[in-house]
């Protein structure tokens, strides 16, 4: 019986997978920018009828010289900014990557005059959210504790991230990934993916344009690049040390012909796939829709997490949609983030 | 480029993906494939330039995946014009309000091959799928403007639905008006239904959630994060927020056409970053559309859900149905340009879900959800025969085309099995040349039939379906069941006998009952096979 019991148990940990839609313990938003010319919008969500407290790590991704091609002579920053959350029950917080969000500042509520309708910052103090300065191209994780900041199986958190261009209000929107916190966690400073919280997917799949294909249902002078964003699912805050993923890539085309491409990501790359291998082109592709599964080679030590952002255009016409990519499988246990 | 043939990963791929086959999800989720994905708002209006182009994808690696899908059509109509569709009053006549209800369901049916992925525009369909046998054609939206859901389910080869969790599929909300250069874009993904393994999927009444699920439960609520209706939009302070919610019920009767109710009402519960509440309801059926500051009040800078009532940026919406019924949803969230408010730019999202329904929904599909006639690949299980017997002349030379299938010494057959086709029982003999798409001769029910002992007997002097001019069925309680079908002329339609036919040779005749009976004639058994003959016999000692 002791045994059916661990058996159950295990196929209980084995079946938790990651997802954007329910709530969770810990939350990753993998893409978040602040450049020259766009900026990112974080809400936040505590979905319990009591107060949830998170702890937030921001990571640069940004290459130490982003002029040069990413490589061992030319790694990401890598740096790290954390903070503490306390959401009231039920409570939403939002807070632009760029302004941050001061603590003890009291901001006027919005009211129903036209003219007070910006109350940026209103609401209770979620806590201080530090500014990222321009030039931060990286990744959010905020991780569910209890009040004196251990890790907490808890399921209270959900977020979204809007990209926003500051010049033509242009926006993209993806909801934050989620890992579900399992029974048995033991609120130490390792959390284990797999054991104590839902395993990282064994591989993501999703649907998108060849590069260069003209937009579906648009001119045919429009074309489609598709924007790839992926992070380890592994991370140590405690050293500056990044993790390294090979990642492996089978694209197949309308007609059922598979092609391959492979990148090496060191934790945290963003790029076209078209700058990724030119297998995701129209050229190569032959036709206008692709499905590609991802996965990390399986002589990484991380997992992989990513979300997709298509930018169409016309001319000088632009617009981005943002979207979840879908997940297969859980890895086995192994991955980890470890917290100061 | 490198192509693949044997890549090797594959493999190691495709055990992960049967791997993560069995790693069930254990709720309905846009995040993983599925074996039901439902597109909860689909519109088009094109002399706006609004479109909606739909992605849908088989994640199966190894089989090919058919599906049955259902488009359908709740764009409202003008109050006293209700034959004129309507997104809003603008599209009817002055003095007329769009508000009529509708709803049209149009079905067509897809074979999607492993792992591939198509798309198409909303406004123009697919009229070729990008493999021959693929199915379709895929219809436009009927009506312009459109505003519709889509659902997709995985079926067997005979249309019945099954419990593969392969499909996947994202849609795009697209929106290009050249003369006032807007461009705007949006995506969700399609929310999926898992089916549980092994559950019995195979009628027409798909069972979401309950003591008796196929597939998972619809969830008991949905909470939707966003940003309040006219808040000024923080990072440009030049565009004020505007959020759409599209809901659908979780049930749907495609059968009869019928609105579904969730049963009571849709309660919404708002709350601002201050921890306060607000909240209010409002009933619908199938699909509700709504900026959200128009659910409650008419006026937008009165309703709970703009900036200036509940007071800050930021706001979390709790969606219930207390009176019972699953609904599901996603938003588009729009950032309304203040200096003109036609330039909106926006983004869509999945909302999130919290447990589950107590109560199933269901999705009940027409009796005859894929018309009858041969399956894209020939059907397992049929039952199978002492002796095979085929003959396909193309010859134009006298005696002309000829067809000949017989079929000896066959499984134990009933008369339940054969039906009746005098009066409603369908046939249909499937050729499958290797992997080529069926050739199929129909033979309706009709008149030509006769009842005979054991049996029934077809005479066609005319051959008016498909060349068929005899077909003899006889029943047997042991392994003696009997069937032939003679065809001529040049109503039989060609099996492409150019060239010789690649083997095996699949015949099945199967019914409109369900009833199929196989010939199989591999290269051992070809006699003649060569341009505009093919003769081949089969038998087991």
């Amino acid at each position: 019986m002791i045994v059916a019991a661990g058996v159950a148990g295990l196929l209980g940990t084995a079946r938790a997978q990651v997802g954007s839609e329910q709530p969770a313990s810990i939350v990753v938003f993998p893409k978040i920018v602040v450049d020259g010319t766009r900026d990112t919008i974080v809400q936040l969500s505590n979905t319990a009828n009591a107060t949830t407290y998170a702890h937030c790590w921001y990571r640069n991704g940004a290459l130490a010289n982003p002029a040069l091609p990413p490589g061992p002579a030319n790694p990401p920053l890598w740096t790290s900014a954390d903070f503490t959350v306390v959401l009231t029950k039920q409570q939403p917080t939002t807070w632009v990557v760029s302004r941050g969000r001061m603590a003890d500042v009291p901001v006027e509520r919005c009211t129903r005059d036209p003219s007070n309708y910006d109350c940026y910052g209103a609401g209770f103090d979620p806590g201080r959210v530090p500014v990222m300065a321009e030039g931060f191209t990286g990744e959010l994780r905020c991780i569910e504790t209890d009040a004196i900041g251990a890790p907490l199986s808890g399921n209270h958190l959900t977020g979204e991230a809007t990209l926003e261009d500051r010049v033509t209000g242009d926006v993209a929107k993806y909801s934050a990934i989620g890992f579900a916190g399992l029974e048995g966690n033991d609120g130490d400073d390792v959390l284990r993916l797999g054991e104590e919280y839902a395993g990282c997917p064994q591989s993501l799949v999703f649907d998108h344009a060849a590069e260069g294909a003209a937009a579906v249902g648009l001119d045919a002078d429009s074309s489609v690049a598709t924007e790839l964003t992926i992070i380890p699912c592994s991370v140590d805050y405690t050293v500056q040390v990044p993790e390294t993923v090979i990642v492996q890539f089978l694209a197949s085309n309308e007609f059922e012909q598979v092609f391959s491409a492979s990148v090496v990501v060191t934790c945290w790359r963003s790029a076209s796939l078209h700058e990724l291998d030119t297998v995701f082109g129209l050229d190569a592709l032959g036709t206008p829709t692709a499905q590609t599964l991802l996965r990390a080679s399986a002589a990484s030590s991380s997992g992989i997490l990513a979300v997709a952002e298509e930018q169409q255009r016309i001319g000088d016409l632009a617009a981005r949609a943002a979207i979840n990519v879908h997940s297969l499988g859980v890895r086995d246990a192994g991955d980890l983030i470890t917290v100061p | 480029m490198r192509q693949l043939t044997r890549f090797a990963w594959m493999l190691t791929v495709l055990g992960m993906v049967v791997a993560g086959g069995r790693n069930a999800p254990a709720a309905i989720t846009s995040d993983r494939p599925a074996a039901i994905v439902i597109f909860p708002y689909l519109t088009r209006h094109l002399s706006q330039g609004f479109d909606t182009a739909i992605r849908l994808s088989n994640t199966d690696r190894t089989a090919a995946a058919d599906v049955t899908c259902f488009l359908e059509d709740t764009t409202p109509g003008c109050l006293l014009d209700p034959a004129q569709p309507c997104l809003d009053d603008a599209d009817c006549a002055s003095g007329d309000t769009c508000k009529a209800p509708r709803l049209e369901v149009a079905q067509f049916t897809l074979h999607l091959s492993p792992h591939q992925p198509i798309s198409w525009p909303l406004s123009a369909g697919l009229a070729t799928l990008p493999v021959p046998g693929g199915g379709g054609p895929i219809p436009p939206a009927p009506v312009d403007p459109f505003r519709g859901v889509l659902r997709c389910i995985v079926v067997d080869a005979n249309g019945a639905p099954t419990d593969r969790n392969v499909l996947q599929g994202e849609a795009v909300l697209e929106h290009y008006d050249a003369a006032a250069a807007i461009l705007d874009a949006a995506a969700y993904n399609a929310i999926g239904v898992a089916a549980r393994p092994g559950a019995g999927v195979d009628d027409g009444r798909l069972v979401l959630g309950g003591p008796d699920a196929e597939y998972e439960a619809c969830p008991a609520q949905l909470t939707l994060n966003h940003f309040l209706d006219l808040g000024i939009d923080p990072v440009t302070q030049a565009s004020a927020s505007r959020t759409q919610l599209a809901i659908v019920t979780c049930g749907a009767d495609l059968s009869s056409q019928t609105p579904i109710s969730t049963g009571n009402v849709v309660q919404y519960f708002v709350f601002n970053e201050f921890e306060q509440r607000f909240s209010t309801s409002r009933s619908f059926e199938d699909q509700f559309v709504s900026v959200l500051s128009d659910i409650d009040v008419p006026i937008p800078d009165r309703s709970i859900f703009s900036a200036g009532i509940a007071g800050t940026l930021g706001g979390r919406t709790v969606i219930t149905t207390p009176g019972g019924g699953g609904i599901m949803a996603v938003a588009v969230e729009g950032h309304v340009d203040l200096s003109d408010s036609a330039r909106v730019s926006t983004a869509a999202f999945n909302v999130h879900t919290e447990g589950e329904q107590a109560e199933p929904d269901v999705m009940t599909l027409p009796t005859q959800s894929v018309p009858f006639g041969c399956s894209a690949r020939p059907l397992d299980g049929c039952k199978t025969a002492g002796a095979n017997r085929l003959m396909i002349s193309e010859r134009r030379s006298r005696p002309g085309k000829r067809l000949v299938w017989e079929w000896r010494k066959g499984e134990a057959t009933t008369m339940t099995d054969l039906g009746d086709p005098r009066r409603d029982t369908d046939y249909a003999l499937c050729i499958y040349a290797g992997a080529g798409a069926a050739v199929q001769l129909s033979i309706p029910a009709s008149n030509a039939w006769a009842a005979v002992r054991r049996g029934f007997k077809y005479a066609d002097p005319a051959s008016t379906a498909d060349g068929v001019f005899r077909i003899a069925l006889q029943a047997s309680t042991r392994a003696t069941a009997h069937a032939l079908l003679r065809a001529r002329g040049d109503g039989i339609p060609s099996m492409g006998l150019d060239a010789p036919l690649a083997t095996p040779v699949v015949v099945q005749l199967v019914n409109s009952t369900g009833s199929c009976s196989e010939g199989v004639f591999d290269s051992q058994h070809v006699l003649r096979n060569k341009q505009g003959v093919f003769e081949a016999r089969a038998s087991t000692p």
